[in-house]
């Protein structure tokens, strides 16, 4: 008896350290002192919030929130956000798939804004399963007269007959040719290209330029992707993660994309999710999703010098809470800003890309750590995350608990200059018309 | 200036409030405070200790060190460690394979101890490569009844596989409910071999009886670790085997005829297991995957136990030390699990509550640096193996570099399950009951 009193207690006393260091935010404290929330805007039901973009001309403070059903209801479509306020985000549109009741699947899930001639759009990337739509990748709305939600019209559908199930990831790129490139994921192997000049200017059908293909044997898919001029090469460059691992291909001449190297074979990674490199193009910030995966950092010196053809062991790792996932990011120089699923926003440093540093967080999911989707109900709580570069505006969308922007102190903007690095992001220059000697 | 003061300010404030889990242990205080060493023997260079066995009669008090070559030095055989006081383990014996310098890779991997008829054995499982002797030896089995005299120590057989060359990276000793001692051994091929120990070693030609196969598809070695119990419930003898695909449970009370009962695959983040132990009922297991990251995984086999599943895919939790490090073996005594944590020493948590696994002790044996060590990301390094006496409570732990440990857990003064509510098994044998009721 008195030895299994000892044993109780002495767990006890071992134990109460290791839990308080889980993780440094609580219920009571879900922030920590350097990060402000502006702003918070609940959306809908739980689960039902999905990715998320932001405009970054300071005169358009509008936010894009794809809607999508993991859990209950039938909620498919965009929400438009007006953060002219950000103290006080308000939705001014709540745009929705037609027949709600007969469209099954996803709906809304990725999302992305762009610019051509002098008119903003924004591209909403769905997944439809069995009923009307099951072939429908994305729909273009035509958002240039916002805040005025009666102008915001449809311009466009991208429709792929024979790869039924949609775009589960898009991002638009800039290219150095000046044509403003959507990048897709499809159910089948590759990544698609559509010029979105020619899909909003009436030709959907020739939009179509390209798929990158994946360097796999057989079949092959990618599950997100990320494009971005490599100031080095003065190459466009695709970053895809997908089955295997990561590809990194040159699609300068988006009709023949070329394998620049891959990371595959890493231990843990059977495929990649998101994949972001810095802006420099050296160092990578990679995703696998599954429970307990940290994020893995890699540095890609040797292949982009072409010492090697595959990268296959990380330079560090970083993860909120290990128990947990993180899911995207946003790549600010040094920073990385995370929507960690659970754990909230997430910001780390990688000024030392061998040893990342968490600087900041708030969790903005509180609830059941037992409810979400996936193995291990991982997937709930910050699903989408985006950076304002020119005042350093951060906002979360939440899969349950809405919409919220936040300011981390001392982090007013970021311009890659100022940390002596290519102004290169997620952000495009849409104003660019084509990069000097490429085109 | 003063918006980057700010922002490092705020980087430190954050960071200090952040600290990894991995800061527990410490150089100036590698140890919890339940948690005693009593002794410590370095053994040799860096990174040429392996595996470790201990066994378990209080009146013979001998661990068995597998030695190795996995780095820039190290002898290929075995130690025979004196833990009569466990406070100053001695090295009694050191077998070595004969001509050590045209001998390939690592040598000594594995190793575990039997009694068969009265006698002691040991049996250290060996791996050579191709472009010298021996490519084709997968263990020798030493006689050592007679110790502490190490003169008395011979050696009674090698067992090779010329058509599965590469030898035994690791083995487990059962005893079969039949009565039979077993040696389980992984090879270059899709199943694990299964020998009869007490044929072997009365000089019998066919000591090899049974193949265990794997339904993983396409693959080379089969299984990279495994265990047997006797599963109480049941009436059966089970092999927990971890290896391509996953992890697989089978019923080989036939041992001509095992039967798949279980399969753990598909799981995120294992395309390989490899160590693979349950808990003495056979519900709860504890499962390893070997890369950088990964932590234990606590899976309940119930559903395909009871047949509402084939095949589970999901963990009900994890555990690990350092999330950026990797733990290695474990020995299970319910409800502690004893971990050699590699860089992190050893480890023991509790699975009181199998869906929240709890830290309960623990000493860092490697205070090199982090970055030292095999495998990517020098993971490998530190505690390799860990034994666990069950009848005082004692612990041992082998060190790639640092040497052989003994310990002791407050409170934790030995080991029956019966105390605990459970069947008494455990990966520690009981050498002289004959057969099971029933079974034969």
């Amino acid at each position: 008896m008195k030895n299994l009193l000892t044993i109780l207690f002495l767990a006890v006393v071992v134990v109460a350290p290791s839990q308080a260091q889980d993780t440094a935010w609580t219920q009571l404290k879900p922030g920590s002192d350097n990060v402000t929330v502006e702003g918070h805007i609940p959306l809908g039901g739980v689960l039902n919030t999905m990715d998320m973009e932001v405009e970054q001309e300071m005169s358009r403070p509008f936010a894009y929130v794809a809607r999508g059903t993991v859990g209950a209801g039938s909620v498919r479509g965009t929400d438009i956000i007006d953060i002219s306020n950000p103290a006080s985000p308000k939705v001014l549109l709540r745009w929705r798939m037609e027949n709600p009741d007969l469209h099954t699947g996803l709906g809304g899930m990725d999302i992305k804004y762009f610019k051509y001639g002098e008119r903003y759009y924004v591209v909403q990337s769905t997944q439809f399963g069995p009923g009307p739509n099951s072939d429908l990748g994305a729909y273009i709305l035509d958002v240039t007269d916002l805040p005025d939600p009666s102008k915001v019209f449809e311009a466009a559908r991208i429709h792929e007959p024979d790869l039924p199930g949609g775009f589960h990831n898009i991002f638009i790129y800039k290219h150095s040719d000046g044509r403003v490139i959507l990048l897709a994921t499809i159910n089948g192997a590759g990544a698609n290209m559509y010029d979105l000049g020619k899909a909003v200017s009436g030709d959907v059908k020739g939009a179509f330029i390209g798929t990158v293909p994946i360097a796999v044997d057989q079949g092959g898919f990618y599950h997100d992707l990320y494009a971005a001029w490599h100031p080095d090469s003065n190459q466009d460059r695709f970053y895809g993660g997908g089955q295997g691992g990561y590809y990194i291909y040159n699609i300068t001449d988006t009709d023949k994309p070329e394998l620049e190297f891959t990371m595959t074979g890493i231990t843990g990674v059977s495929w990649g999710h998101t994949f972001t490199p810095s802006p420099d193009g050296r160092y990578a910030v990679t995703e696998t999703e599954y429970q307990y995966a940290p994020l893995r950092m890699f540095d890609m010196k040797k292949g982009n010098d072409g010492e090697v053809e595959n990268i296959r062991s990380p330079i560090s790792a970083w993860t909120a809470n290990w128990k947990n996932l993180v899911h995207n990011h946003e790549v600010r120089w040094p920073y990385v800003f995370v929507s960690g699923y659970h754990d909230g926003l997430q910001v780390f440093s990688l000024m030392d890309p061998k040893h990342p540093t968490t600087v900041a967080y708030y969790d903005t999911y509180t609830g059941p750590r037992d409810v979400g989707a996936m193995g291990g109900a991982v997937g709930n709580g910050a699903f989408g995350v985006d950076v304002r570069n020119a005042d350093g505006l951060i906002l979360i969308s939440d899969m349950s608990t809405g919409f919220w922007t936040f300011r981390m102190e001392g982090f007013n903007g970021w311009n890659g200059e100022d940390w002596g690095m290519p102004n290169i992001s997620s952000v495009q220059n849409w104003d660019e018309e084509s990069k000097e000697g490429t085109r | 200036m003063k918006r980057t003061t700010t922002i490092l300010l705020a980087m430190m404030i954050v960071a200090f409030a952040f600290k990894p889990a991995s800061a527990q242990w410490t150089t100036e205080k590698p140890g919890s405070d339940n948690i005693e060493v009593i002794g410590h023997t370095p053994l040799g260079p860096r990174l040429s200790i392996a595996d470790m066995d201990l066994e378990q009669e209080l009146s013979r008090p001998y661990a068995y060190v597998a030695r190795m070559h996995y780095a820039e030095a190290g002898e290929k055989g075995m130690d025979i460690v004196s833990l009569a006081d466990p406070a100053n383990p001695k090295v009694i014996y050191r077998w070595r394979i004969e001509n050590q310098d045209l001998h390939m890779k690592t040598g000594g991997m594995d190793v575990k101890h039997f009694k068969w008829n009265g006698r002691y054995y040991v049996v250290q499982s060996l791996q050579f490569g191709s472009g010298g002797p021996d490519n084709d030896l997968g263990a020798v089995v030493l006689d050592v009844t007679g110790l502490p005299d190490p003169n008395s120590v011979k050696e009674v057989a090698r067992i090779r596989e010329p058509e599965t060359p590469g030898g035994f990276h690791n083995i487990f000793i059962y005893k079969h409910s039949s009565g039979r001692v077993l040696l389980i051994t992984t090879i270059s091929g899709p199943h694990a071999n299964v020998y009869d120990l007490g044929t072997l070693v009365e000089g019998g030609k066919n000591a090899l009886v049974a193949k265990i196969p794997t339904p993983a598809e396409n693959t080379r070695r089969g299984y990279h670790d495994f265990y047997a119990g006797f599963h109480e419930e049941s009436g059966t003898d089970r092999f927990y085997g971890g290896g391509t695909g996953g992890y697989y449970v089978y019923d080989f009370t036939d041992m001509q005829n095992p039967s798949l009962l279980v399969t753990l695959t598909g799981i995120s983040g294992v395309s390989n297991g490899h160590t693979f132990t349950p808990d003495p009922t056979g519900r709860y297991v504890v499962a390893e995957t070997e890369y950088k990251y990964a932590p234990l995984r606590i899976f309940d086999l119930k559903p395909a136990l009871d047949g509402t599943r084939n095949n589970i895919n999901q963990p009900i939790s994890a555990w690990t030390p350092a999330w950026d490090g990797l733990v290695h073996n474990h020995e299970v005594r319910w409800p502690y699990v004893f971990v050699s944590g590699y860089h992190d020493g050893l480890q023991v948590f509790s699975l009181m509550d199998p869906s929240n696994p709890q830290t309960v002790g623990y000493f860092d044996t490697f205070t090199g640096p982090r970055s030292d060590g095999g495998m990517s990301g020098g993971v490998a390094n530190g505690a390799f193996g860990i034994d666990v006496r069950n009848a005082d409570g004692l612990i041992v732990i082998s060190d790639m570099t640092t040497g052989i440990w003994t310990f002791r857990m407050e409170g934790f003064n030995g080991w029956n399950g019966e105390d605990w509510g459970v069947p008494n098994v455990s990966s520690a044998q009981k050498w002289d009951e004959e057969s099971r009721e029933g079974t034969n």
